[in-house]
């Protein structure tokens, strides 16, 4: 059914008229935006067949705007919250409330909000009086884009008001330490010294005689720091000081680490490169991360720009990488099971090889090299018939240097090595990948130790 | 695409699905048809807008029922529903259902599909929910007789007053249900809609207990069909009665291992049970189910272990076999299995052959992942069981001392690993004495297994149908010994 421009724009401002769930201008014009550059399916008119009851129907609530812009869902919120005040709203929907009032950028709601819930908290507890403002960060840690200026502005009135609060204080610096490690949003990187000085700062925090929590609590508190310091610490010596300091301080974080290992070559029995610049010799000469991923590794990607396609799961966060640090090589390594994983057909080895690299790099617009790692297959004998698959060349290889965990099923788990230009492991990224800014730090001071 | 599945459908199939809400609803088919279920898939997937996958599943059905107690009707009926399952599936698969035909109704529940779908993080180990339709065979099945279709109402009523009569005739209680369906199912994946598939089918089903009315004896007869002349209420009925009748003043007999002979009605309930245990993807966790064998086995060397099952393994009597034709006129059921996600035509399967285990039920996306193969291996609920040449009388014959059983009731899982079940008998339970049946005794609950039960037969008798509304199945009385009878019931 072919769009129909006017009759839509003159039924729109019907409604808008009317004093419905309007249409603004601007919300027209974006619509049109999109539509014309991203292609979104255009609104449609429904009619019956001829000879039948004829009736059209407007889709504007549920029209599909990609991506869908802060401004709309502001706007959005904005008008549902007319409908509501912080004095008659009833006292445990006032999360939910000051959550909304985030979405919307209505600080003054939020404000009122916040007072709301501190008056009919009736009680001097420096704890449960700042665990208000505890709540409020975490929502504004959450609403997009993250609302750090109230998280700094709340922060130092708990400081101010509520000194005694330890438990929640030390709550809120943790989560901003947390949030500053694994923004997907910041681009800056972060140093060794801003992670040390959020350490300190939990320090100084645990160690307050404060009235609360009580001495055995801030005990805990301090045996929480130390965990966090053992953790962190290491982190931030190899981003100071550079890989050779730091690298022993990693692989004695866990029991079994591979890093400051030798990585293992990995091989495929076909090979593709996304383009006539990647070759084998750019493998070896670059710091490169190396993914051991499961056939269909990766979601539709992302149609944005940079600053949210590191938020969008693995495959962004990569994408991401390879944007900000063009040397970084990036080798998949990929099993074929003869099933297409997205259309349940049996595929050959050849069909199935060339859709895992249209997959990589047409879709997931992955710049590097795919290796299809095959494996002989043996069928159970008698009415069982089941399949099971042998080791490839590079799972026993692996497996012979402790790099891989022999009880990884076949189809690998997302694995991945972050690997220097001597061909050392300095990473083993693959949980570490939810922490982006610090990973990206990390591979900052691999790729400019060499660079 | 859409033009295309509008040419599927009739002209007047508009007119039907107007006509449900209308003072004409008397006059249009008690469901709907082909053409009905194209128009309204038509009307569905004009309303689905962008990426992902659709398809819709329609169950349109009419039932006419007659249900009596204490010789009395007390709920005589004629209803017709629409199931309608909209799946969408983007980045989940959500599926929204309603019965209600209007466009304005199914656009709504569309959107609803869409946005539930679309919310949440994608999964990057997303398997396609719904795997894409091929060009199967599916079989020709007898699910459709135009008599039970065509029964009107009063002769529902002149039956179940027929059957009240005889009861009353004698001083006893009867209750019942009698009940004629006709549904139309439907699936259409959008993807592909020249594989429209449709299937009509009627159903048929009469279950009498008659009681003394001092509770002091019950008869219980029953038979299902799609086909209403496949069976007769009035030899139901007669059967109901001679069991209450010859039940009644039961005496106490002590609990213990009895030789039984089951009527086929109670080896149904064991032999269902039994094939309703069946499960691959648990079977293959060592020692987590009784398919499952304790240890696992290195194939592959160097791999991990892979756990086996116990297929090709004699696992009950040499001389049962347990198998289902889709063709089979006795067996009839839907050519296809219904199931939302992988839809598949049921095929011609053997599960047991000569005591000796031969497959799993299991579905296209473990076929893909695990055989390799495009189809699987789906379980109807429906099989035959084979049976022997003995009667009953001639197992009662040749009996010194035993019990002749009935039904079962109120079964429940005791133990998982062993498929120990433990129940009541029910409607009739009598001492075999020297060859002859002797007495009424109590009801006993019983804790024994299909497993057990199936390896200890000594007889076997003439497979029959037996009462399993929508699930056909035949099987045969057994002469089974050591039927642990664990204590007396005073149930009735």
């Amino acid at each position: 059914m072919p769009f129909e421009p006017v009759k839509f724009i003159v039924i729109a401002l019907l409604y808008y008229a009317a004093g419905m769930v309007g249409l603004s201008p601007e919300l027209v014009a974006q619509r049109r935006v999109s539509a014309d550059t991203h292609a979104v399916s255009q609104p449609r008119m429904f009619s019956a067949p001829s000879g039948e009851i004829h009736y059209t129907r407007l889709q504007r609530c549920q029209l599909e705007v990609t991506p869908v812009p802060d401004s709309l869902v502001a706007d959005v919120m904005r008008r549902c919250l007319m409908h509501f005040s912080s004095d008659r709203v009833a006292p445990t929907d006032l999360p939910l409330l000051l959550r909304l009032a985030l979405i919307a950028h209505d600080d003054s709601l939020v404000e009122a909000v916040i007072a709301r819930q501190l008056r009919n908290l009736h009680t001097t507890s420096d704890q449960e009086n700042a665990g208000i403002y505890g709540n409020a960060i975490s929502a504004a840690y959450e609403v997009v884009p993250r609302r750090l200026d109230l998280v700094e502005r709340y922060l130092k009135i708990v400081n101010t008001r509520w000194p005694g609060a330890t438990r929640v204080r030390f709550d809120i610096l943790w989560g901003r330490l947390v949030e500053e490690l694994q923004s997907c949003t910041d681009t800056t990187l972060v140093t060794g010294d801003q992670i040390l000085a959020g350490l300190q700062l939990l320090q100084t925090i645990a160690q307050s005689s404060g009235s609360e929590p009580s001495n055995s609590e801030s005990a805990g508190l301090m045996e929480q720091v130390a965990g966090l310091k053992n953790f962190f610490t290491p982190f931030a010596t190899f981003l100071n000081e550079g890989p050779e300091a730091g690298i022993h301080q990693l692989a004695a974080l866990s029991n079994g680490s591979v890093v400051g290992k030798q990585m293992l070559p990995v091989t495929g029995q076909f090979r593709f490169a996304s383009d006539s610049s990647v070759t084998t010799e750019s493998v070896h000469e670059h710091p490169s991360l190396i993914i051991l991923a499961a056939p269909g590794w990766g979601i539709n990607p992302a149609k944005d720009g940079e600053t949210k396609d590191a938020c969008l799961g693995t495959e962004g966060f990569v994408r991401m990488l390879q944007r900000r640090f063009p040397t970084l090589s990036v080798t998949v390594v990929e099993p074929v099971v003869g099933v297409s994983w997205q259309t349940g057909e049996l595929m050959t080895l050849q069909e199935e090889s060339d859709f895992e690299r249209n997959w990589l790099f047409n879709e997931l617009k992955i710049r590097g090299t795919l290796l299809i790692d095959t494996v002989a297959y043996a069928t159970l004998p008698g009415h069982d018939r089941r399949r099971i698959p042998g080791l490839s060349e590079t799972q026993v290889r692996l497996f012979a240097g402790n790099l891989l965990n022999r009880n990884d099923e076949w189809a690998y788990r997302l694995k991945m090595f972050l690997v220097d230009a001597s061909g050392r492991i300095v990473l083993d990224p693959s949980d570490m990948f939810s922490w982006h800014r610090l990973a990206t730090s990390v591979v900052n001071r691999v790729i400019s130790k060499t660079h | 695409m859409s033009t295309e599945l509008r040419s599927l459908a009739g002209s007047d199939s508009a007119d039907h699905l107007r006509a449900w809400f209308g003072p004409e609803r008397d006059n249009v088919p008690r469901f709907l048809s082909r053409d009905d279920c194209v128009t309204l898939a038509h009307n569905v997937m004009r309303a689905v807008r962008g990426d992902g996958l659709s398809r819709v599943n329609i169950v349109s059905d009419w039932t006419g029922e007659v249900r009596w107690a204490r010789n009395r009707a007390y709920v005589t009926s004629d209803r017709r529903n629409h199931h309608i399952g909209i799946t969408r599936a983007y980045k989940r698969g959500i599926t929204v259902f309603l019965n209600q035909l209007d466009e304005i109704s199914l656009a709504d529940a569309v959107r609803r599909a869409e946005n539930t779908a679309g919310w949440g993080g994608a999964s990057s180990s997303f398997f396609a929910p719904s795997l894409p339709p091929v060009n199967f065979e599916y079989p020709e099945t007898h699910i459709w007789s135009e008599t039970t279709y065509a029964q009107p109402q009063n002769t529902r009523g002149a039956v179940a007053r027929s059957l009240t009569e005889a009861a009353e005739r004698n001083g006893m209680l009867s209750a019942g249900y009698l009940n004629v369906a006709a549904r139309g199912t439907a699936i259409v994946d959008f993807r592909d809609i020249s594989k429209f598939l449709y299937a009509p089918q009627t159903l048929a089903q009469c279950s009498m207990t008659v009681r003394d009315p001092n509770g002091l004896g019950s008869g219980w007869a029953g038979a299902s069909s799609y086909d209403w002349s496949q069976f007769s209420p009035e030899k139901l009925a007669a059967v109901a009665l001679e069991k209450c009748l010859k039940s009644r003043n039961p005496v106490a007999v002590e609990p213990g291992r009895y030789t039984v002979i089951l009527e086929p009605q109670a080896v149904y309930s064991f032999v269902n049970t039994f094939m309703s245990h069946m499960n691959r993807v648990d079977a293959e966790l060592p020692g987590a189910v009784f398919w499952s064998r304790m240890n696992a086995a290195n194939i592959q060397g160097d791999r991990y272990p892979v756990s086996l099952s116990k297929l090709d393994e004699r696992i009950i009597d040499d001389r049962v076999t347990i198998d289902h034709d889709p063709t089979d006129p006795a067996l009839g059921v839907l050519p296809f299995s219904d199931e939302v996600l992988y839809v598949e035509p049921f095929r011609k399967t053997t599960w047991v052959e000569r005591g000796v285990f031969q497959t799993f039920p299991y579905d296209r996306k473990y076929a893909l992942q695990q055989v390799h193969e495009n189809r699987g291996y789906p379980y109807s609920g429906s099989f035959r069981m084979s049976g022997g040449p003995t009667t009953v009388d001639e197992m009662i014959a040749t009996t010194k001392r035993g019990l002749l059983v009935t039904r079962f009731s109120e079964m429940y899982e005791v133990d998982g690993l062993s498929m120990l079940y433990s129940g009541l008998t029910r409607d009739g339970i009598w001492l075999i004495e020297n060859g002859k049946v002797s007495k009424s005794v109590k009801n006993f609950r019983f804790t024994e297994s299909p497993l057990f039960v199936l390896n200890q037969i000594e007889q076997l008798g003439v497979p029959m149908p037996v009462f399993s509304p929508g699930f056909p199945a035949i099987v045969p009385p057994l002469k089974v010994k050591d039927f642990s009878m664990t204590s007396l019931s005073d149930a009735v």
